[in-house]
């Protein structure tokens, strides 16, 4: 944040003061950060974690990982505060979302950032992936992180598919029969796939709980474990060297 | 190079040149001071604005609150007849009237215990609670158990062949 880069140096370092960030936080934990600190040692915990020397190839386009997961956690609290009002049945589907955009103090905001951060997850992906791949961060031995970030995408994608049956409209119901039907042409198996994924032959009730419990409970945890071995490849792999 | 000030005691040689014993203030220590607390300041206000917003958004909305209700009710006659306590709805809020050995009365229902649903043994000539065995007698008043305080009694009179209550 307000590092800098000293030219000549064997490495950039770029990073937020560790005093600084403890300043901070003594003032959100006040009283008790020093008792705290004594016993837990967060000050030794935190320069491990931040005093990482960033390497000097590193630009703009390497944030996109990290601002892609930032939406991430924004998407997880907005869920969550969604999830308070609404409610997930045929009948009232539709008006619990009228209600929380528009008799719900701020349930405008927090379906919009929903909404809004839905659609820039996918763009910000993208991007990452792009970069990824052309500064060929791909190579072995990061190439199983690769393939863990190809399933991260796909994980977003499904979030994307599922959420969007949940307002229960008329673009919502077309989208999801037409993407429900996809799968029908998978020789052999396809039909009983997409009779699996809709809960039966139409998209219905048991289509909108099943839709419900695969975007705020399966889809969530599949997605922090992936996410956990996708940072810890990170971290033991570090940065990928320059071009 | 960090920013921030370091909480450990100045080393005796850095204590001040100014004679008075205290350690200088330095153009550095100053502007270290000034960005934290203006990252403080800020981080609060965050705090507190992101607070105001998630407390006004959690807050039960309109729909939750409950509806008035009739204030005063009335059912015929013949139905306390047949039943042994009849259920009606006074102001939302339920009220069971029954016969008892020295009239008609109506009471609230809810127990003042926990606010379970109280029930009518005409056998005992008590209110008695199903959920942790508080009794009450026709008017109301406690008899035994956990409930701290009486039943609220009900308005009810027979006209004729209604019953008004309330």
């Amino acid at each position: 944040m307000f590092g800098w880069k000293r030219k000549g140096a064997e490495r950039a370092y770029r990073g937020v003061g560790v005093a600084a960030l403890v300043n901070v936080l003594s003032l959100l934990t006040g009283a008790m950060y020093g008792e705290l600190d004594e016993r837990l040692d967060f000050r030794t915990a935190l320069q491990r974690a931040l005093r990482k020397p960033v390497p000097r190839h590193v630009n703009f386009w390497f944030c996109f990982g990290g601002i892609t997961f930032l939406i991430f956690v924004i998407q997880l609290v907005t869920g969550i505060a969604l999830l308070l009002y609404y409610r997930p049945t045929v009948e009232q589907a539709y008006h619990s979302v009228v209600h929380i955009t528009n008799n719900v103090p701020f349930g405008w905001l927090v379906r919009g950032f929903h909404h809004w951060g839905a659609n820039l997850i996918m763009v910000t992906v993208m991007i990452h992936a792009l970069r990824v791949f052309l500064y060929g961060a791909y190579k072995p031995p990061r190439d199983f992180n690769w393939v863990v970030g190809a399933l991260l995408m796909f994980s977003l994608l499904l979030f994307g598919f599922s959420g969007y049956l949940l307002p229960w409209n008329e673009l919502s119901y077309w989208a999801t029969v037409v993407g429900a039907e996809i799968p029908g042409a998978i020789p052999w198996v396809g039909d009983a796939l997409s009779y699996f994924i809709k809960g039966g032959d139409t998209v219905g009730q048991l289509a909108l709980t099943r839709f419900f419990a695969f975007h705020v409970v399966i889809m969530p945890l599949g997605m922090m474990v992936l996410l956990g071995l996708h940072f810890l490849m990170i971290r033991r792999l570090g940065i990928a060297g320059p071009l | 190079m960090e920013a921030g000030v370091s909480p450990e005691p100045p080393a005796p040689e850095e204590t001040g040149t100014a004679g008075d014993g205290l350690p200088d203030a330095t153009r550095r220590k100053f502007l270290h001071r000034v960005y934290n607390m203006t990252l403080g300041f800020w981080a609060l206000a965050g705090m507190a604005g992101t607070g105001y917003v998630a407390g006004r958004y959690v807050w039960p909305t309109k729909e939750g609150e409950s509806t008035g209700g009739e204030r005063t009710v009335t059912f015929p006659k013949k139905e306390l007849d047949d039943e042994t306590m009849v259920k009606v709805l006074v102001e939302g809020k339920p009220v069971g009237v029954f016969r008892a050995a020295d009239g008609v009365h109506a009471l609230s229902l809810v127990c003042t215990h926990l606010g379970c649903l109280v029930n009518w043994n005409p056998d005992a000539g008590l209110m008695i609670c199903p959920c942790h065995g508080s009794r009450y007698d026709p008017s109301g008043q406690v008899l035994q158990g956990p409930a701290p305080l009486p039943l609220k009694q009900y308005d009810v009179r027979v006209s004729g062949d209604t019953v008004v209550v309330g």
